[in-house]
């Protein structure tokens, strides 16, 4: 194999390809990238076994074949080349791989691409979902993925909605909800259909939905597809494959509260509040971050208290008359909703101290959902 | 205690006593503040080091306190710089503070039970000093000095290094300041020749790196005038180094031990004396040393016929798993020259070689390098000692 390239084209992939090695693999072949060079392409491909990617940057071909290489080093390694220089990657034999440029030479000892686990083709079968919308729902709903899922594995993923004219996502880690829909035209979709992608698979897309090339003026979109176990995501020359999730989803409309059972809803400054969190926050346990709301005449007071530690309490106006009313909640849990709400207001609203509350965002524009449930935290 | 200020003015304070105060115990978290005259005062102490800092505030009562200071500056770097809050110590030893539409209480500790004064040296038996600076000072330049520092302290031995003295050794003669040191493998001395008017007689002492640091953090923000670059004062006896710069004292053990006579050291004959770039050099070296065995990070140099060869390799279960060369031109034409060094400690080197330029002094393979920088100020003497590793 004999390959020339921009160092930079290369880079950008391997950086993708990292988020999916895993370093602590057990299987030297998974913490390589294979790299294939074939027609005017040098193809990259990286894998778990769960969830994989392959992706191709330009290049000047003089001997095809194949090899793998340790990502790793490959990566170390480009970061640190001058982005425009051009590279040569020859491989022999002997699993040697040298890495060419200027006075430079490099060699590192590859692997035997036979040995690379087989990845799928994208299926003949694809529908596309616009690109705006999934990049909105990831945002929108990661925020309550759980990274360590205990028994309940639903926890540790995101369930994709897809319909002929919505697409949505929900995810939930047990102490709160998040929901995010938008109207849009999904072309080539046959039937209504729900996955869980796990966070990983969540986490990898989002990367890839950041750096692809969408033309000005042009929406983009992102082909989907799926087999009996797996789900594709295609970006542009990037495909992603993850393994389905077996668990079941929770029937989450149940969860979600009505609205005309809120007895109270009010509007808060998103800047102001999040300020006043962190703040407050630091004062609270470490492990739960449970604060006090009390709303009162014209405030809202948010209290924390530990005994090492100290006590803080800090206001944030709006407009309230009438009972205190007083609730607890987790302020990491409405600090993430904060983050991502993208809104200068949020709206809060209450049923009573033992029942769930909602975050929502005011005048969200037509066709778009976003809702936040949070459950209380009892003192 | 009761005061107003700004956010900004405790917020300064606090993180110049977040690196003295140890992190490994909670209990020791605490810095003492107490309002001297118009000025809010703050003591923090760690190991071997103490300091005392003020700075100006409104004040509506007096007092002391003590509470955990990283607590405190944590709360606070969450708001504007600007704003006004106020501090109160209540009764229950608790520091109130208010501002921005809130109001927070963190226990601390009555202001009279924070002892104040490093503690005694075991070996010595010296009792604790006051903190304030001895009659015998000196008036040393603070820009001077914060070069000597950046130029040493890179090198000063740490705790995997093995080396006997994690210290520097501090020079104030009557006609030049300095600073040299070492952790066995490299040895950097830095001298300016600058008339210090106040010195009686010569003195040299060993500060820790943790001092240093914290000198160099506070010679930082020292401000020069217009008129006279910015000045602190420096004194030294038996036990203790004490630094004053305005508003902040710094006082830092003395380190027992004794310097090695790193004239001795210092390599005089060279084969080789090579004009080198950082531009073109660093780079290189960069990569290559990524193919290096992590430990010793060494990179063989093979230099002949106008060409500077840098080579680095990794052997694994059978040989040569990881290579890697590359080569850089060079103004030589001389015989050839193969020798081998610390990759790590070159580029140490790199990060205080701003102008770019520098110069590569090689004798044969067994004996120490010399790397200096030509375009340093007139007076400036500045060398770096390498010594080389088998390759």
């Amino acid at each position: 194999m004999e390959v020339k390239f921009r160092a930079q084209d290369l880079f950008s992939e391997l950086a993708l390809a990292q988020g999916i090695v895993d370093r602590k693999t057990t299987i030297p072949v998974l913490g390589h990238v294979l790299i294939e060079a074939d027609e005017d392409r040098l193809k990259l491909s990286v894998s778990d076994l769960d969830l994989s990617l392959r992706t191709s940057c330009q290049a000047e071909i003089s001997a095809p074949g194949s090899a793998t290489v340790p990502l790793q080093w490959l990566h170390d390694y480009f970061r640190l080349l001058p982005p425009e220089s051009e590279v040569s990657i020859t491989a022999s034999a002997g699993e040697t791989v040298e890495v060419t440029l200027g006075s430079a030479r490099s060699r590192l000892r590859g692997g035997d691409a036979k040995k690379f686990p087989e990845l799928l083709a994208l299926p003949q079968d694809t529908a596309s979902l616009p690109l705006g919308a999934l990049a909105n729902a990831i945002r929108k709903t990661m925020i309550s993925v759980s990274a360590d899922t205990g028994p309940y594995s639903y926890q540790g993923g995101c369930l994709l909605m897809l319909a002929r004219n919505s697409l949505g996502m929900v995810s939930t880690d047990g102490h709160r909800l998040s929901l995010y829909s938008e109207q849009a035209g999904l072309v080539g979709l046959s039937e209504e259909c729900r996955f869980l992608v796990p966070r990983k698979a969540v986490l990898n897309l989002e990367k890839l939905l950041a750096v692809a090339a969408v033309p000005d003026g042009e929406e983009g979109a992102v082909d989907f597809a799926q087999d009996g176990n797996h789900i594709f995501f295609r970006s542009g020359r990037r495909l992603l494959t993850c393994q389905k999730m077996t668990a079941a989803f929770p029937e989450y409309a149940r969860v979600l509260p009505n609205e005309s059972e809120m007895t109270i809803s009010r509007e808060f400054a998103a800047d102001d509040l999040a300020a006043t969190l962190r703040r407050v926050d630091q004062f609270a346990p470490q492990e739960s971050h449970a604060v006090q709301f009390a709303l009162d005449d014209g405030e809202l007071r948010v209290t924390a208290k530990t005994a090492l530690s100290g006590e803080s309490e800090a206001s944030v106006p709006t407009e309230y008359e009438g009972e205190r009313f007083q609730v607890g909640f987790s302020a990491r849990s409405v600090l993430d909703f904060l983050g991502v709400c993208e809104s200068d207001k949020v709206t809060l609203a209450l049923k009573d101290p033992e029942s769930v509350a909602e975050l929502s965002v005011p005048g969200l524009g037509e066709g778009k959902q976003h809702r936040y449930v949070i459950m209380p935290i009892r003192q | 205690m009761e005061l107003t200020a700004r956010v900004q003015a405790l917020v300064a304070e606090l993180q110049l006593a977040d690196a003295i105060i140890e992190r490994d115990q909670p209990r020791s978290d605490l810095i003492h503040l107490e309002v001297v005259g118009d000025s809010l005062q703050f003591t923090s102490q760690g190991h071997s080091l103490l300091l005392r800092t003020t700075c100006p505030v409104k004040v509506v009562s007096g007092g002391a306190i003590a509470v955990p200071m990283r607590r405190l500056l944590a709360y606070l770097q969450l708001f504007p710089a600007d704003a006004e809050m106020g501090v109160v110590a209540t009764e229950n030893d608790t520091a109130k503070v208010t501002l921005v539409r809130s109001e927070t209480r963190i226990p601390g500790l009555a202001g009279e039970s924070y002892d104040v004064g490093l503690e005694s040296r075991s070996d010595t038996g010296q009792p604790a000093p006051a903190v304030s600076m001895p009659e015998e000072r000196m008036e040393l330049p603070a820009d001077l000095l914060l070069e000597a520092l950046s130029h040493t302290i890179f090198s000063v031995a740490d705790e995997q290094s093995h080396y006997t003295i994690e210290g520097a050794q501090l020079i104030v003669h009557r006609d030049k300041i300095g600073m040299v040191s070492t952790d066995g493998h490299r040895l950097s001395l830095y001298m300016r020749e600058v008339s210090v008017g106040t010195v009686r007689e010569d003195v040299q002492c060993l500060i820790g790196r943790k001092a240093m640091t914290e000198l160099k953090r506070i010679l930082e923000q020292c401000e020069a005038s217009d008129d006279e670059p910015a000045r602190v004062e420096f004194a030294v006896d038996e036990t203790h180094i004490y630094f004053q710069a305005p508003r902040r004292i710094l006082v830092s053990q003395r380190l027992g031990g004794r310097f090695p006579e790193y004239n001795r050291v210092m390599p005089k004959e060279f084969n080789a004396t090579l004009e080198l770039d950082k531009e073109t050099f660093a780079p290189v070296l960069r990569r290559v040393s990524l193919f290096s065995e992590r430990r010793s990070s060494a990179v063989r140099f093979d230099i002949e016929n106008g060409e500077m060869k840098m080579q680095a390799q990794v052997f694994g279960d059978d040989a040569d798993m990881l290579h890697s060369e590359e080569s850089i031109p060079v103004d030589y034409a001389g015989d050839p020259i193969r020798v081998g060094f610390n990759a790590r400690y070159i580029l140490e080197f790199m990060q205080i070689c701003a102008g770019g330029a520098f110069r590569l002094h090689i004798g044969d393979p067994r004996s120490a390098a010399l790397m200096e920088i030509p375009d340093k100020d007139p007076g400036t003497d500045y060398r770096y000692v390498l010594m080389p590793i088998r390759v």
